[in-house]
């Protein structure tokens, strides 16, 4: 099954042409990060005008890139939410109009599970079916969570952040050390061989939240951004003094530590055969070798996302499209987009 | 020649069909929120209406606006989500033409300024000379004004037509204005004006112009 993939939920446009759930054959990305670098974040409008600019030659593209005709497409995938709505729009409708205008079903993708997915992309990862049930850490700038994926589209949310995400924690905490923008792939430059120890920042634990979440497994990253926020008013003479990326390296590591410590606990709590972690902030190396290490403590088996699928992209759409109920043409015609789609719901 | 067109930059969406020198089918309907939900099967029952395949499309057009920035991205993105898969041409034109030429029809004059709320205390207006056989026009130069400015920078001689104009009517800030000047109805921009200007110019050998919405405000409020 030849699946063209569309994600546009945020400031990432990106298609992609996926075989059997597994076989990535093109995965286009076009990345906005230059025009909204110097507004310190994503600015909803220029990512919605940019999508725009940018989608049609980028679908051409991802086909060429393919090899495969628009006729060898058994079917067209698209992030329906959460996201922004004006950027969700724009793949959305393209999604839609490709797919009537190829006479083809339409799957609507929800873009916290198409990370979850994002694992098992690629001929050498494992099958989504011999990985389950798995405990999944989802962690981008957007969204931070924990759950248990009992089936491809069967899922229970274990913990949650209850403020920022971590990227967004992230992304601030560099604009508060001037380091730019985006945050993460910046503070783990800077923190590269640095002390993790020179600031104990808080690890944000979090005793009660409203709901069935299991605050153990939460998540917060209020206070360590408001600790450093009070660090650099208190030590301004850290841009100077050669201890930047000690500072870094320490705020960094409270960030990591709290993903990782939560993660671990999942895993035990829920004794854990299989662990999976999808999401941008995933790219982190440092991240990467403490979830590795927490599962190998559990004794699970434990898969991560390719840095390359770990940020948005299309290719994670046109996999988890692979193994979701696609919409016949007619049905889909009416299909909407949903910006405050939660983990688990469908159209 | 068969020209799909859409404009859906007022809440009032259009779509036609030009076949060979006329419009052959053409749709109209208000979309209550975004904008989009109707316009599927709009287009697949005109499609089955006129018995034509997608491959029977020669050429696709969408209206770029000025107007409501979701309809302009739904329909921009949709005409060449449309043309992709046989590499169809697009063209894209500005509405503005289409509610000038309303006007045209209707009365002997030689220009009118085609406007617009832009919000935050603007009005947003070009001015259309009337075409020439033979002959297509330029693109028009978008202006933004504040309410109080546009009677000194449209002289009152021109007539004034919107899309707008009920909404215009029924703000406060209309005393600003000199009302008689202006076409007293909401005029919307037609897909088969589109249509039918998209088959002038190419067959002048014009370009398209940019596949993008005008937009008269930046992304970001300065």
């Amino acid at each position: 099954m030849m699946i063209l993939g569309i994600e546009t939920s945020c400031d990432e446009t990106s298609a992609a042409v996926v075989e059997d759930g597994r076989r990535v054959l093109s995965c286009v990305i076009h990345s906005q990060i230059a025009q909204h670098r110097p507004y310190g974040g994503v600015v909803p409008e220029i990512a919605s005008r940019a999508h725009v600019e940018v989608l049609a030659p980028l679908l051409d593209e991802t086909l060429r890139q393919a090899g495969v005709a628009w006729t060898h497409l058994d079917a067209v995938a698209a992030t329906y939410g959460p996201g922004l709505a004006s950027s969700l729009l724009v793949g959305f409708s393209a999604a839609r109009a490709l797919a009537l205008r190829l006479d083809r079903p339409l799957i609507p993708v929800n873009h916290l599970q198409a990370h979850l997915y994002a694992p098992f992309l690629g001929e050498e990862a494992p099958r989504v079916e011999d990985f389950l049930p798995a405990v999944s850490l989802l962690v981008s700038g957007g969204h931070t969570c924990l759950v248990e994926m009992r089936e491809v589209h069967g899922y229970r949310l274990l913990g949650q952040t209850i403020d920022d995400a971590a990227g967004e924690a992230l992304d601030k905490g560099a604009s508060l050390l001037g380091l730019g923008y985006p945050g993460g792939p910046v503070i783990e430059k800077t923190a590269e061989g640095a002390r993790t120890d020179f600031v104990a920042f808080p690890r944000g634990q979090v005793s009660q939240v409203n709901g069935s979440v299991d605050p153990q497994l939460c998540f917060s990253f209020s206070g360590v951004k408001t600790s450093l926020k009070y660090y650099v008013q208190q030590h301004p003479e850290l841009f100077e003094d050669g201890t930047l990326a000690d500072v870094t390296a320490s705020y960094q590591e409270a960030v990591l530590d709290a993903l990782a410590s939560r993660f671990e606990k999942a895993l035990r709590k829920h004794r854990a055969r299989f662990a999976t972690c999808g999401g941008g902030v995933v790219c982190n190396r440092r991240l990467r070798g403490k979830l590795a290490a927490a599962a190998q403590r559990c004794d699970c088996a434990f898969h991560l996302a390719e840095p390359k699928f770990c940020a948005d992209n299309a290719a994670m759409v046109a996999g988890l499209a692979a193994c979701s109920p696609a919409k016949e043409p007619a049905d889909a015609l009416r299909l909407d987009i949903h910006p405050n789609l939660p983990i688990g719901s469908f159209s | 020649m068969n020209i799909l067109a859409l404009d859906m930059s007022t809440p009032r969406a259009d779509l036609a069909l030009r076949c060979h020198g006329k419009t052959r089918l053409q749709k109209q309907w208000s979309e209550p929120r975004k904008g989009e939900a109707l316009l599927f099967e709009t287009l697949n029952t005109l499609l089955r209406e006129s018995g034509l395949t997608w491959e029977g499309v020669d050429c696709f057009c969408a209206g770029r606006g000025p107007g409501n920035y979701s309809g302009l991205r739904i329909a921009i993105t949709v005409m060449q989500a449309l043309a992709l898969p046989a590499q169809q041409p697009v063209f894209f034109l500005n509405s503005g033409v289409a509610v000038a030429e309303a006007v045209f029809e209707q009365r002997p004059c030689d220009r009118v300024a085609v406007v617009g709320d832009a919000r935050r205390g603007m009005l947003w207006y070009a001015l259309f000379d009337r075409p020439q056989a033979e002959k297509s026009t330029e693109s028009p130069d978008w202006q933004l004004v504040p309410w109080a400015d546009f009677d000194a920078q449209v002289p009152v001689d021109i007539p004034r037509v919107s899309s707008a104009w009920s909404s215009i009517r029924s703000s406060e800030s209309v005393a600003l204005l000199d009302v008689g000047a202006w076409v007293d109805a909401d005029v919307y921009p037609q897909a088969s004006v589109l249509a039918a200007r998209v088959e002038t110019t190419l067959g002048l050998g014009l370009k398209s112009e940019p596949a993008t919405p005008i937009y008269m405000h930046p992304p970001v409020a300065s």
